[in-house]
């Protein structure tokens, strides 16, 4: 590629991906330090019969684990993850969640919900980011973060609920 | 299976982009100059490990050496095996056979097989450890001519080539029922 095209090509998913990054990492350094890792780790690797959808997949996952790894090593994600299983409630909260979803305009609702992320602990914020904004399933998401499904998946119920209670009290 | 919030995300996947932030400002910049500081680092790496030419003479004569040395190497390695299976030339068989013709070398050789073998039906029978139907059946694998040696040379050939392919072939036949013989007399501590 020449130096224009890589320039060229940066640009196309720069903004996808330094959301997909901002989301995990919670911190926009890091974020845009892990996007352009991942562009940078692409144009090194011979994916060049990737087409377009591929090559967006490729780096949506690419910059999810990058984020992972950056998060791992700045903040001990595994050891929040297990930290947090033990104190959270599992408990299912669907009816509530119908009815926080019915109140609102998607736009403004998704708006919210991840504005409420970002002030939830890493582990929560990385599954539900995983789960909803990525839209990875359990095995996809245990895969990317290196722990068990049953773990995502519990992860995710107490993160839910807790997000809940923090959209309740923001919109309070 | 995914539930009513993962539900609820997959239908507004657009207010997902709606609710993304911009880039930071500036990060193309960094990526430029982020970009060519890997590749100014990736083509020293490379030119560092270019080579100073070498004379010609180097260059052909380490494949040469290595051919030869592989070649010879073989030859070594399997000496013991060849040298075991090709008949001896103070072999006394050889020098009669120079006199005769490939049919009567090929009955000398015939009969020495047998006698062979029958040495091995008799250790067989006093091997109270071996199976002699097994040893059997190796003899007669080893032995076994579908077609007999002697008919399958083509007239072309001359005597002298006829008897020299006879010698190899039965000698090799003939060491491998003394080296199966050694074997099993080893095993029962003959």
């Amino acid at each position: 590629m020449a130096h224009q095209e890589i320039i060229g090509f940066y640009n196309r998913y720069r903004q996808k991906l330094y959301n997909i990054a901002l989301r995990i990492t919670g911190d926009s350094l890091d974020a845009e330090d892990v996007v352009q890792e991942t562009v940078i780790k692409y144009l090194r690797s011979n994916t060049d019969r990737l087409d377009e959808q591929q090559v967006e997949a490729w780096l949506c996952k690419a910059c999810a684990r990058a984020s992972v790894d950056m998060l791992r090593v700045r903040k001990a994600l595994k050891v929040k993850l297990e930290k947090y299983a033990e104190e959270d409630s599992e408990e299912d909260c669907a009816q509530e969640w119908d009815i926080l979803l019915e109140s609102n305009e998607p736009n403004k609702m998704i708006s919210g919900i991840r504005k409420a992320m970002m002030g939830m602990p890493d582990g929560y914020r990385v599954v539900l980011s995983l789960l909803l904004f990525e839209g990875y399933d359990y095995t996809e998401a245990a895969q990317i973060l290196n722990v068990e499904e049953s773990t995502v998946r519990s992860q995710y119920m107490r993160g839910k609920r807790k997000l809940l209670k923090l959209m309740s009290y923001m919109k309070g | 299976m995914i539930d009513n919030l993962q539900q609820y995300f997959k239908l507004n996947k657009d207010s997902i982009r709606t609710s993304d932030e911009g880039a930071p400002e500036g990060d193309g910049t960094r990526f430029e100059a982020r970009w060519e500081a890997f590749s100014r680092d990736r083509i020293r790496f490379r030119s560092s490990l270019k080579r100073r030419k070498k004379p010609l003479w180097k260059v052909v004569a380490f494949p040469v050496l290595a051919s030869l040395a592989l070649i010879f190497g073989v030859r070594f390695l399997m000496n013991p095996y060849i040298n075991d299976d090709i008949p001896q030339p103070d072999n006394g068989m050889l020098a009669v056979s120079d006199t005769l013709s490939p049919v009567e070398v090929y009955n000398i050789y015939y009969d020495l097989t047998q006698q062979v073998k029958d040495e091995i039906y008799t250790l067989a029978e006093s091997l109270e450890k071996e199976d002699p139907t097994q040893i059997y059946m190796t003899v007669d694998v080893i032995t076994r001519e579908a077609v007999p040696i002697i008919e399958q040379l083509p007239d072309e050939m001359s005597d002298a080539d006829k008897i020299a392919v006879l010698k190899e072939y039965s000698m090799r036949r003939i060491n491998a029922l003394n080296r199966y013989k050694s074997t099993l007399m080893a095993n029962n501590n003959l």
